[in-house]
């Protein structure tokens, strides 16, 4: 086999010395603070997001399309993303958790739909209670939908 | 906080870097945008879709590119791979950062062979974001051309090769240091060396 190695230019590695700009802090000050001015846009949006992948639960059954499911993960993706970037974590956790049972259920070729309705009931919940006092009992579901998927597909294995 | 390879109080200036953001969720994209504004670069390019992207590669000329792995028609490795492999210079060198949330099982080998300078999780941080940044601009790693592989060095920590195997390539240098082969240099060779540099406060 040919291996060709060659060495081209970092032009940012450059740019990024010219004169002027901000410091580090600057820039993340100045991130953060951007990021907030679109937090409740974003936040409203991810809420629809939401909404919407609960609409769609009723449609997946116990013998799911391919189509819906790829649908319910790409968008359970999203919100992953969208809650996370914006302290909501344990809505991110359920929606990460909603992808996983769903590419782990597509490896194994197995599928439980009341697996897949604890985790739009624990979505409901993370919408419904944001509340102080309910966080130590949000955790216990979160933790009790690790258990669902791997008592579905098996405990995860090593990437390949 | 700055992450500890970052000194906060270094200077940075992306006002004239060209940087490409491609991500299919408008909302992610608006996170991106606002982000990468706070860092100082003016106007990020943005491609929602892997065409559109492709068209933006032919076009300008890149210094940064920002990729999530769901684009609205293939994905984020799909594009990677292309570009890398598209032999449009310079940009088919040009530092990649790649976004993933959930990673498919399925997708794990394509995130590290399809090319991509840095693999960063989301959800976005600004302070892990940029600390990748000044690392993609710090590097500069070979690039690698062949049939199964197109983009940077992926073995950048020079370890060696594998223990207890003799390494695969002609350059690969074994853990262990063994007897000199050549006689030791002079002192002379080795003052000549060591010229005494000013320092610069």
């Amino acid at each position: 086999m040919t291996v060709t190695r060659r060495r081209f230019e970092n032009r940012l590695s450059k740019l990024i010395k010219l004169p002027g700009g901000k410091t580090v802090q600057e820039a993340m000050d100045d991130a953060e603070s951007n990021m907030e001015s679109i937090r409740d846009k974003v936040l409203s949006a991810m809420d629809k997001k939401v909404l919407q992948l609960l609409d769609s639960a009723a449609s997946v059954t116990a013998d799911p399309n391919p189509e819906a499911l790829t649908n319910c993960y790409n968008v359970a993706n999203e919100i992953f993303a969208l809650a996370g970037a914006f302290g909501k974590a344990q809505m991110g956790e359920a929606a990460y958790s909603l992808c996983e049972l769903i590419d782990r259920s597509r490896e194994a070729g197995k599928w439980s739909d009341p697996a897949f309705q604890a985790h739009m009931n624990a979505l409901r919940l993370m919408r419904h209670d944001e509340t102080e006092e309910g966080q130590e009992a949000r955790k216990v579901v979160l933790t009790g939908l690790k258990s669902v998927i791997d008592a579905v597909t098996g405990p995860a294995t090593k990437a390949r | 906080m700055p992450s500890p390879s970052t000194n906060p109080k270094a200077k940075i200036n992306l006002e004239r870097a060209t940087v490409l953001l491609m991500e299919a969720s408008s909302q992610g994209m608006d996170i991106l945008v606002q982000v990468l504004n706070g860092f100082g670069v003016r106007t990020p390019l943005r491609a929602m879709s892997g065409a559109s992207a492709m068209e933006m590669v032919k076009s300008h000329l890149l210094d940064l590119i920002i990729v999530d792995s769901q684009l609205s028609d293939m994905d984020g490795y799909e594009f990677v791979k292309w570009l890398r492999t598209s032999k449009i210079e310079p940009n088919c060198a040009a530092p990649v950062i790649f976004m993933s949330g959930h990673t498919q099982v399925s997708n794990v080998t394509k995130g590290r062979d399809c090319g991509a300078s840095f693999l960063v999780a989301k959800p976005i941080v600004p302070r892990v974001l940029l600390d990748r940044v000044i690392w993609v601009a710090r590097e500069n790693r070979v690039f690698i051309e062949c049939t199964t592989y197109s983009g940077p060095d992926r073995r950048f920590k020079f370890a060696g090769p594998p223990p207890g195997t003799e390494g695969r390539r002609h350059d690969d240098l074994p853990l262990e240091v063994g007897t000199a082969s050549t006689p030791n240099m002079s002192q002379d060779a080795i003052d000549s060396l060591l010229q005494p540099q000013k320092a610069q406060l």
